[in-house]
């Protein structure tokens, strides 16, 4: 098992890069808002009209708006179904080499590498983003070490790894993801070069949920019960979708603008 | 663990679930309205007289490192100087904000200062329960004293009073500091939903937007009709909201009156200010949530988005208590359909409130302030849900506590961050 959690550890180093690439981009955007402060000439109290607000949302034709989701979803289930597929043969060779490596470890080890893991990854985070921020997500972490021990301690059946099917969890995130990416689409897009962009953007969100599944994947091989469930649910949304919203970010921070 | 007590959490969780599931549609179909309803032209107000007499209240305790910006723009506000006043609050300060105000007060003929003493009740619901009393005017407009009005704000917040029955009328906090670091950039986008969708969404829809105590009117007569200022809450601004609804009265959200603010910019500041948020505003959910469901001379739909708001503060402490649930379940009950089913839903339920629904607001937020390239800060979020959630619980746990003790949370101020004196 020691390759898988190599891996996993790897891909979630990756996450955390990608969020430092992001924040090192979006803080350099100016984002004050000028309020409105027109002198006189008042709504209201002069001609009879309470005050408006900004500009109303420009909605574009109803047929840009179904050619820009229906785009945006097709692109982004098709790159996530195609990559699955590709990346079920690396995990296949992970597995592979698992069986063939010489290298064994002690399983309760093995349970406690993830959160370990994942508490240390926190606490250079906790450094780097000065301050209190990620004070719960470490105590969170504490409790299921502690939780883990005792659960191996006592009842270790409890922790015992059973075969789980992911199509449930793969599909979910891609609806949330489709409806996700649609929304935004839809929101944000309004010529031709941004839907290039949000095709671009749904084809990496495909390839980001391909690439989370598998270490799901991975993920329920080495742990299970309420660990696993706590992993999946950080992957998916930091892995996933924090890493979908990063690729989003990097791309309105460099070529929106207002 | 016996199957009744497994029966009891699985029917508590699908209770709680189906509630936290509601509030989460709502702040998706709330964005949905945003984005394709058709916003509909502004109602013409009824013609009216002279514009009414206006107070303008500004508390301030230890408040010498912003107090001063703030009066400036107070003195340069276009509105008739007859009918027009200032009255600074200088509750119990040990810094020189009662200089600073006198100083104002010698200058300008319209300003004055109430000094609060010593042993005054402390916070700032009973500093404003001095200055209204000490003021005979029938508008009171609210500003903190970190706030930067501009000139046309009173006469905004003041023109939908022309409807008998609008009692409050709130406008938009925008944060000045929104560049300062990453916690400012995210409390900028929280406020850009909050205001410019949600708020602006129910008061299109008739439904009820919130007076925020701060960059809000109030009509005197309205207040005195609901049983006047309630200093014993640490939420006196939902607390009046609700009271005004139940009575049948408006709140108005003036989308054209904006006004900065200063975000705090550590999260120790924040923590602290959700929790004050969360037990003020569970404890007008005990006192006002069946009041709300009954309040008859409301519409249903206004009635039902009331209640539901007032459990945002709520939804939180339940769906983590039910993903602690829904972990702990697979490991009593076996890895069955039904336990999978709930974490399932929990999880979904988790990110859903926690992630998505506000970042699609945020989104219908940024794109309509015409500033897109803000939304770029999104991904964060996901660390200050974490925080929001921590005080959430917190503060539904002092409340309890307070609750079974017989205690009171006295009111935490809001530490500034601007420039020394």
């Amino acid at each position: 098992m020691f390759s898988i959690v190599i891996a996993v550890v790897v891909y979630e180093s990756l996450v955390v890069l990608a969020y430092l690439l992001c924040w090192r981009l979006v803080r350099g955007v100016d984002t004050r808002l000028p309020i409105l402060s027109t002198v006189g000439g008042d709504a209201g109290t002069r001609t009879g009209y309470p005050a408006p607000g900004r500009a109303a949302l420009r909605a574009p034709s109803l047929a840009w708006q179904l050619l820009t989701f229906l785009l945006g979803a097709t692109v982004l289930a098709s790159v996530a179904l195609l990559a699955t597929a590709a990346l079920a043969s690396l995990r296949g060779a992970l597995i592979a080499a698992e069986v063939a490596s010489p290298v064994s470890m002690d399983p309760i080890l093995l349970r406690l590498a993830l959160p370990v893991g994942h508490l240390v990854v926190l606490l250079v985070l906790y450094q780097r983003l000065r301050g209190s921020v990620l004070f719960p997500t470490v105590a969170v972490h504490l409790f299921l070490i502690v939780f883990c021990l005792l659960v191996t301690a006592f009842d270790p059946e409890r922790m015992a790894i059973n075969r789980l099917t992911l199509i449930p969890i793969f599909a979910t995130n891609l609806v949330l993801m489709v409806v996700t990416h649609g929304l935004l689409t839809l929101l944000f897009c309004r010529n031709r070069l941004e839907l290039l962009a949000a095709v671009i953007l749904a084809a990496i969100g495909g390839g980001i949920l391909a690439l989370g599944t598998m270490v799901i994947a991975l993920v329920s091989m080495l742990n299970a019960g309420p660990l696993f469930f706590f992993q999946l649910y950080l992957v998916s949304a930091f892995g996933i979708f924090g890493l979908y919203f990063c690729a989003s970010s990097i791309v309105l921070s460099l070529f929106a603008r207002d | 663990m016996t199957w009744l007590a497994i029966a009891f959490l699985v029917a508590w969780n699908v209770t709680t679930t189906l509630l936290a599931l509601l509030v989460l549609v709502r702040q998706v179909v709330v964005t949905l309205l945003f984005h394709f309803g058709c916003r509909a032209e502004a109602k013409r107000l009824p013609d009216g007289g002279d514009p009414p007499r206006v107070t303008v209240i500004v508390p301030a305790h230890n408040e010498e490192r912003v107090l001063q910006g703030c009066l400036d723009c107070l003195t340069r506000m276009d509105y008739p100087a007859d009918r027009y006043e200032v009255i600074v609050i200088n509750d119990r300060s040990r810094d020189r904000t009662g200089a600073i105000a006198d100083g104002f007060a010698a200058r300008y003929p319209f300003l004055r200062v109430i000094h609060r003493p010593d042993d005054a009740v402390p916070g700032k619901p009973a500093a404003l329960l001095d200055a209204i009393n000490g003021s005979t005017s029938e508008v009171l407009v609210f500003f903190d004293a970190d706030y930067l009005p501009p000139p046309q704000i009173v006469r905004r917040l003041v023109a939908p009073f022309r409807d008998a029955l609008v009692g409050a009328t709130m406008g938009r906090v925008v944060p000045y500091n929104a560049n300062a670091n990453m916690l400012t950039k995210l409390l900028d986008l929280e406020r850009r939903g909050g205001y410019v969708v949600d708020q602006e969404v129910r008061h299109r829809m008739a439904l009820l937007p919130q007076f925020g105590g701060t960059t809000g009117a109030v009509r005197r007569s309205a207040l005195d009709a609901v049983g006047g200022w309630n200093t014993a809450s640490l939420a006196e601004d939902t607390d009046l909201t609700y009271r005004l609804f139940i009575a049948g009265m408006k709140v108005a959200y003036v989308a054209g009156a904006e006004c900065y603010e200063e975000s705090p910019e550590t999260w120790q500041v924040r923590y602290r200010q959700v929790k004050r948020w969360a037990i003020g505003h569970n404890d007008c959910l005990g006192r006002y949530f069946f009041a709300t469901l009954r309040a008859s001379r409301q519409p249903l739909i206004a009635r039902l988005d009331a209640a539901l708001v007032l459990l945002v503060y709520t939804v939180p402490s339940l769906v983590l208590l039910n993903l602690v649930i829904a972990l702990s379940l697979p490991t009593q009950v076996g890895e069955t359909w039904a336990s999978l089913a709930i974490m399932a839903v929990s999880l979904t339920l988790f990110t859903g409130i926690g992630n998505f629904a506000p970042f699609y607001q945020i989104a219908a937020g940024c794109v309509s302030d015409g500033q897109r390239r803000a939304f770029a800060a999104v991904p964060f979020l996901f660390v200050s849900s974490f925080t929001s959630l921590l005080a959430c619980n917190a503060g539904v746990l002092q409340l309890l506590k307070d609750r079974l003790f017989g205690s009171t949370t006295q009111w935490d101020k809001t530490q500034r961050f601007r420039g020394p004196v």
